[in-house]
């Protein structure tokens, strides 16, 4: 798609030209990771010049151009570069010690590294991906010292585990319109049609792996409402008896979920660029009761 | 006669070599290999696989596993200087004579644990995988 097309479509989401203004001013954000050392110790300790963010405490924006993958603290396993809204979602999901949770595609481990770091390392925390993305996740898991993980390859779609989840994330692959400045250049609706049958048929077959009473968090790096709102809404009707949207409790700029799906969306969220300077998310949480 | 499992043979070599006595809370067990992992790992059942790999199989242990657990060392850790610890995360072996049988060691400069080395007589042998090495940029 060229650019005038993709700001007039994205005009239809949002003000398109903060959007991608914002976008190509990101900030850089890492978290602080307390299976390795805690916050207050990492900042007696470390010499990057970083600022706490106001939306995290564990979140802190870089101040000065490192290459953070070749610093002491990202050796040691102490921090995790990761963008904030990303941090952020497995902190919507917020599991806490001792339950069970999965993240249905876990490579290459940013917010499954997270996950076990808001479990303490308790509980379980299953991980699944395809085997070629394992040696990634691998990484992360040696280097962030994650100790509560089993670690599965296989076919989200068809996964059906002898256990039931407390929590699960379904951090979906998507088109990554969010992610990436160049990302619409590849990109047009039928990408995104396509991708939302597998978005789909993962977030249906997560949910089915819910205990009753468990919450689910689905969540992808994307604008297109085919991949969001639209594939959040076939679930809702796959499973009218027992699936509805959880309120998501956040003080950071974000926008409402679109409207044209049903008021409920106003339960999911948005970030744009524009509210935290960062890439853009969608993320809905799901109840089953 | 009894025999030791393997994994116990192991925990046994950490506790004798390195005075590592792990926390009550973490476990070494046998799982496609010997790996460290969370206590509640145990009680589920055999699927996928579980924590991550504690040593080579012998008694060689892990990069990640001396990194994350080696600061529990009593013994038979050799500290260096910051311009060593770069080195040796960057993968270079250090010329480190030390008198003595060859052994096992944890390499730490200040409180930060870097990894294993194998001292030779006189060299320390970086026992860091190339994939994990780094050139650090930074001081801390």
């Amino acid at each position: 798609m060229e650019r005038k097309e993709f700001f007039d479509w994205l005009s239809t989401y949002t003000d398109a030209e903060k959007c991608l203004e914002c976008f190509d001013h990101q900030k850089d954000f890492f978290r602080v990771n307390t299976l390795k050392i805690t916050k207050e110790h990492f900042l007696e300790i470390s010499k990057l010049k970083c600022e706490q963010s106001p939306t995290y405490d564990l979140a802190f924006e870089q101040k000065e151009q490192t290459q953070i993958g070749k610093t002491w603290e990202y050796f040691l396993g102490y921090i995790y570069p990761q963008s904030l809204p990303s941090i952020l979602v497995s902190t919507i999901l917020d599991p806490k010690p001792g339950e069970t949770v999965g993240d249905v595609a876990a490579a290459p481990g940013s917010k499954f590294s997270h996950l076990a770091a808001l479990m303490n390392n308790t509980g379980i925390l299953f991980g699944n991906d395809q085997k070629e993305k394992l040696s990634a996740l691998y990484a992360t898991i040696n280097r962030m010292n994650v100790l509560n993980c089993i670690v599965m390859f296989g076919d989200a779609v068809k996964m059906k585990l002898p256990f039931e989840f407390d929590k699960l994330l379904v951090d979906a692959p998507c088109t990554a319109l969010g992610s990436g400045p160049e990302a619409y250049t590849r990109w047009d609706v039928s990408h995104s049609q396509k991708i939302s049958f597998l978005q789909e048929k993962m977030l249906i077959r997560a949910f089915d792996n819910l205990k009753q009473g468990g919450e689910l968090v689905y969540s992808t790096c994307t604008y297109a409402k085919e991949e969001n709102e639209e594939v959040v809404k076939k679930l809702l009707e796959a499973r009218s008896d027992n699936a509805r949207l959880a309120d998501i409790n956040v003080e950071f700029p974000h926008a409402k979920g679109l409207s044209d799906y049903g008021s409920e969306f106003a339960k999911t969220i948005r970030i744009y660029p524009q509210h935290l300077n960062s890439e853009g998310f969608f993320v809905a949480k799901i109840k089953k009761l | 006669m009894i025999t030791m499992r393997k994994e116990q043979n192991f925990e046994r070599f950490l506790a004798n070599h390195f005075g590592i006595e792990l926390p009550p809370d973490v476990a070494i067990f046998f799982d496609k290999g010997i790996r460290i992992g969370s206590k509640s790992l145990l009680k589920m059942k055999s699927i996928g696989v579980k924590g991550y790999a504690a040593s080579d199989g012998g008694f060689n242990p892990t990069t990640a596993m001396i990194q994350n657990f080696g600061h529990l060392a009593t013994k038979n850790v050799l500290k260096v200087d910051e311009e060593t610890g770069k080195k040796f995360a960057e993968g270079k072996n250090l010329e480190i004579p030390i008198k003595g049988k060859a052994k096992f060691l944890i390499i730490k400069y200040g409180e930060h644990i870097l990894g294993l080395g194998f001292s030779n007589g006189t060299h320390i042998l970086n026992q860091t995988p190339d994939k994990r090495t780094r050139i650090i940029v930074n001081s801390i």
